[in-house]
């Protein structure tokens, strides 16, 4: 097992003692994990265990076992349940390398930007006057990361989360949901001029407290919004897809896209000029 | 009005680093809302509290963010780490490994912090002193060492920790008295209360692109 581990990187062993401390402290609310000596906690283990041995390059990290607790929970089978979520771990940004520049977090976190400039122009500025470390929206990561999986009582958040899956339009939903949750509960931010940490206060302070049924109808409505653009800035060209076919929302125009003159990279913008 | 909750002369940003399991976000729950969070979960992404003390008869809020033992994106530790005036530094008295990693979180808290900021140490957990694997001897030699403050405690019954808070913040004012603090440094961590800082909307990240 020693050899699935990279030189250098963490040792079997701490891996075996990180997975063993957040068992212990992943949903214990629930009554499938409830209890001391809970057979179900052994399994959560070794699933994650097993899925460091065969992806050793990403290991185990903090978060999965969030994940993985509800598919255990609703799929009752150790096996299945794994494969199901190694499945899932493809879809989500733990399988990216977080140490280049180019991570999925900073690719998350740079659309969300451009979204929130384009659809919530005011809370954007306000953000941005806030300084750069506001810019980082430290409030949307674990939103990110856990995909709502602690905002909402687990029922509405699989309901998020198969929302999200179901990749219509867009593989970037949750960043519609994110959007969805800062229009609906956020307008208080702007006007009362909250400061950076007061802004990641009161989003944490929302967790548990908000109604998914109307996130969701919300983040639909801002995706069917940004979909009927007749232009969308360069930086967010990758969002949707685009293509006609035989979709309900096929009857509009592909957008224009524009060159926004800010994005990060050095490349020559494909859409400048047009 | 004088004990308003927002009247207050300075805020101190404070940071909660360590291993992970070390009792970081308890150590933070203790502090503000002096009750120990049994089965608290694991942090993802960062967390943060804040409360209001009094140092020298000065109100002082202190914003205190915690944030994942394991925490993989660098964006997030740099702006974590950014500006903070004192930062808490935690091992578990129970467990060597989390010990032996200080070096690495102090090298951390050294580069990116400013050279002002003021490193506690806290060993956790001092109510398993039954299970303890590291000596408080050895653990005050390396605190000397480094010319850190250290205090055993514990978030589970409370020991000690109001003082690790409190005299973190007694050794930043003391720097703001004796000038060795510039409050007028970007990254102080330290805001005087009606000074609003203002930075050009849009950021620092954007750049031009090249077409």
């Amino acid at each position: 097992m020693k050899d699935c581990l990279r030189a250098g990187g963490p040792t079997w062993q701490s891996v075996e003692n990180t997975v063993t401390k957040d068992v212990v402290r992943t949903d214990r609310k629930n009554p499938f994990y409830e209890g001391d000596d809970n057979p179900n906690m052994d399994i959560m283990k070794n699933i994650l265990m097993n899925y460091a041995v065969m992806c050793p390059a990403i290991g185990y990290i903090q978060g999965m076992s969030d994940l993985l607790a509800p598919i255990l929970c609703t799929i009752q089978n150790e096996a299945d349940a794994f494969w199901c979520f190694a499945g899932l771990m493809q879809r989500t940004i733990f399988v990216s390398s977080p140490r280049t520049t180019n991570n999925m977090m900073d690719k998350n976190l740079e659309y969300l930007r451009e979204l929130l400039k384009l659809l919530l122009p005011d809370f954007f500025r306000h953000v941005a006057k806030c300084g750069s470390d506001a810019l980082q929206l430290m409030f949307v990561h674990r939103w990110i990361l856990l995909c709502f999986k602690r905002e909402f009582p687990e029922s509405s958040a699989l309901h998020v989360w198969e929302a999200c899956w179901a990749d219509y339009r867009t593989a970037y939903f949750h960043l519609f949901v994110c959007v969805a949750i800062v229009a609906i509960y956020g307008q208080d931010v702007v006007v009362q001029q909250l400061p950076h940490d007061e802004i990641l206060l009161y989003f944490s302070s929302l967790a548990m407290h908000m109604d998914a049924d109307v996130v969701l109808k919300k983040a639909r409505g801002l995706l069917y919004q940004f979909c009927r653009l007749e232009k969308i800035p360069c930086t967010l060209a990758g969002l949707c897809q685009f293509q006609t076919g035989s979709e309900q929302w096929d009857s509009h125009i592909q957008p224009m896209i524009e060159c926004s003159q800010v994005h990060g990279d050095n490349d020559p913008c494909p859409f400048a000029g047009k | 009005m004088a004990a308003g909750p927002y009247n207050y002369s300075y805020i101190f940003k404070y940071i909660i680093i360590g291993d992970m399991g070390v009792g970081k976000s308890c150590l933070l729950h203790q502090f503000t809302e002096k009750k120990f969070m049994a089965d608290c979960p694991h942090t993802i992404g960062v967390e943060f509290g804040t409360r209001i003390i009094e140092v020298s008869g000065q109100k002082i809020k202190l914003q205190i963010w915690d944030t994942a033992g394991q925490e993989r994106f660098r964006a997030v530790t740099r702006s974590y780490y950014r500006g903070a005036a004192g930062a808490l530094m935690v091992y578990d008295i129970t467990r060597r490994s989390t010990y032996n990693h200080l070096s690495s979180w102090l090298t951390d808290a050294r580069n990116l912090t400013n050279p002002n900021t003021v490193i506690f140490l806290i060993g956790n957990k001092s109510d398993l002193d039954a299970q303890r694997d590291v000596t408080y001897e050895e653990a005050k030699a390396f605190a000397d060492e480094n010319g850190l403050t250290f205090l055993e405690c514990s978030a589970k019954t409370g020991e000690n920790v109001e003082d690790a808070f409190l005299e973190t913040a007694r050794k930043i004012y003391q720097n703001i008295q004796d000038g060795s603090l510039d409050l007028n440094q970007a990254d102080s961590g330290v805001q005087p209360k009606q000074l609003p800082r203002t930075t050009p909307a849009g950021g620092g990240d954007a750049k031009q692109c090249n077409c």
